[in-house]
């Protein structure tokens, strides 16, 4: 039986009468009984290609739109008698020529609207709006129902225009906002550096040795201090370790600028008073106790300052730096009372005295 | 704080520290500013001496640099004209500041005195 079908279809390939995809012919083809010749029951219904792909749908007779035309389907189907009727044809619809003719038989009428015919009648509008039919804006413009007397699209149309029959249209909704695409687009794999000051002046974040500082915009030496020609740094002269040395210019360049109620310069000779203070003690005398209490101080000092600066950005410094201020502190304290045997020391003594209440400043935030 | 308030008085006081001969060109300036952290710092030694609390402004206490002898601190021709620029106020509202903080101080002891007194 399959064997059979599809020797047929390959003929009807060939013969160009029939298609071997046509669902009537294959289905025909394949429900004939084995004693039947197929192919002359093909050539007898003469398959018309294309095929209508609505055959399944029900009878166009009990349709209540009569066509006076036939159509391809009327002709193979159930309309092939009525077909044959009102073209007033004997012969069937094997003849292409002849079956295809009444579907152009409307290019030789005339099909133009007559000047006096109403296009209301053309168009029925039963709606809102000018439904009176004499109306020809509203005709082509249903979708928003009365037009608007100044012309505007739109204005004067109410959601509800044309609902009330059920003959206009919904309208589409508006878009509101334009549809986003950067929420789609793919996030690319960067990483951010932060190039910020703490960075560069931090090379010692993220090990165990004692923080660095370069000798950045030191406070300079006042004027009435004579400096030894035989000293070539007087820094290193007074701090000759590596690390109070940096401490001592972290003082002299930041922390004498942040001092609280210090840190305007003076209006006379646009000086810090405190360093000036500070390195005029230093460099009268540096062999005495209240001298080295002094520079404990100062060593205190700069080393609250640094814990306070860096303690978010490197806590383990911070507490280094943190025990080194209560160290000196306490060592400070001890010169003091070494120190203040000697009337000639007042000043040096009061000097440390202000300078570990300064201190006791930024050392107070970092506890709290 | 304690210890240079206790070195100021064995010393005879800033008025007598400040009429020495050998006195440095700094120490007016010094004893300002301990006389101003005296008055309203209230920070203080608090790894060595925990209980030391300075700041009378604010603690109640009486002022050791600034009180109804302080002569030293409107001197004629001493005042420090950078003094209102990095502290923010005149030598003159801060002594009287200093003076609001010590009659402060004697009403608190009188309240304080007549509080323990009970009648009979």
């Amino acid at each position: 039986m399959r064997y059979i079908a599809l020797n047929s279809l390959r003929r009807m390939d060939a013969d160009k009468k029939t298609h071997p995809t046509c669902e009537r012919c294959v289905e025909l083809e394949l429900s004939a009984s084995p004693g039947t010749n197929a192919q002359s029951l093909l050539i007898d219904l003469q398959c018309v290609w294309p095929p209508n792909t609505s055959s399944t749908k029900p009878s166009r007779q009990n349709s209540p739109i009569q066509l006076s035309q036939p159509t391809p389907y009327d002709a193979t189907g159930s309309g092939s008698q009525a077909a044959n009727t009102q073209s007033g044809s004997t012969s069937t619809w094997a003849d292409q020529g002849t079956a295809l003719t009444p579907l152009y038989d409307f290019a030789n009428t005339d099909l133009s609207v007559p000047w006096d015919v109403n296009l209301g009648d053309l168009l029925p509008i039963t709606g809102n709006g000018n439904g009176n039919g004499n109306g020809s804006g509203a005709a082509i413009e249903p979708y928003y129902g009365t037009p608007a007397a100044t012309g505007n699209i739109g204005v004067g149309w109410t959601p509800m225009d044309g609902l009330q029959n059920g003959s206009y249209p919904q309208p589409l909704p508006i878009p509101t906002s334009t549809p986003s695409f950067e929420s789609l687009a793919p996030i690319p794999e960067t990483s951010i550096v932060l190039n910020t000051p703490s960075n560069q002046t931090m090379p010692w974040r993220n090990t165990n040795t004692v923080p660095t500082f370069p000798p950045y915009n030191p406070y300079p030496f006042p004027i009435s201090i004579t400096i030894p020609s035989t000293i070539n740094d007087p820094i290193e002269h007074i701090f000759p370790s590596a690390d109070s040395k940096m401490i001592f210019q972290h003082v002299r360049s930041k922390t004498s600028t942040t001092i609280t109620a210090l840190t305007t310069q003076s209006q006379t000779s646009n000086q810090n008073p405190f360093m000036d203070m500070a390195l005029r003690t230093i460099m009268v005398d540096s062999t005495t106790h209240a001298q080295t209490a002094f520079r404990h101080a100062m060593l205190s000092l700069g080393a609250a300052h640094v814990c306070h600066q860096y303690a978010k950005a490197s806590p383990v410094q911070a507490q280094k730096m943190r025990v080194r201020t209560v160290k000196s502190n306490r060592k400070a304290l001890g010169f003091l009372g070494i120190g203040t045997s000697q009337a000639e020391q007042t000043d040096l003594v009061l000097a440390t005295c202000l300078t570990l209440c300064v201190r006791n400043v930024p050392s107070y935030s970092y506890y709290f | 704080m304690t210890f240079a308030l206790r070195h100021i008085s064995r010393r005879g006081g800033p008025t007598a520290l400040l009429s020495e001969a050998t006195q440095g060109c700094d120490r007016r300036f010094i004893l300002e500013q301990l006389a101003v952290v005296d008055l309203f710092s209230e920070f203080s030694f608090a790894e060595v001496e925990p209980a030391d609390a300075v700041g009378t402004f604010t603690t109640g206490n009486e002022p050791s640099l600034l009180g109804d002898s302080a002569t030293w601190w409107t001197e004629a021709g001493t005042s420090s004209p950078d003094y209102e620029r990095y502290l923010g106020i005149s030598k003159e509202m801060t002594e009287m500041v200093a003076k609001v903080s010590d009659l402060e101080t004697i009403v608190i002891k009188l309240i304080n005195s007549t509080a323990s007194f009970t009648p009979e």
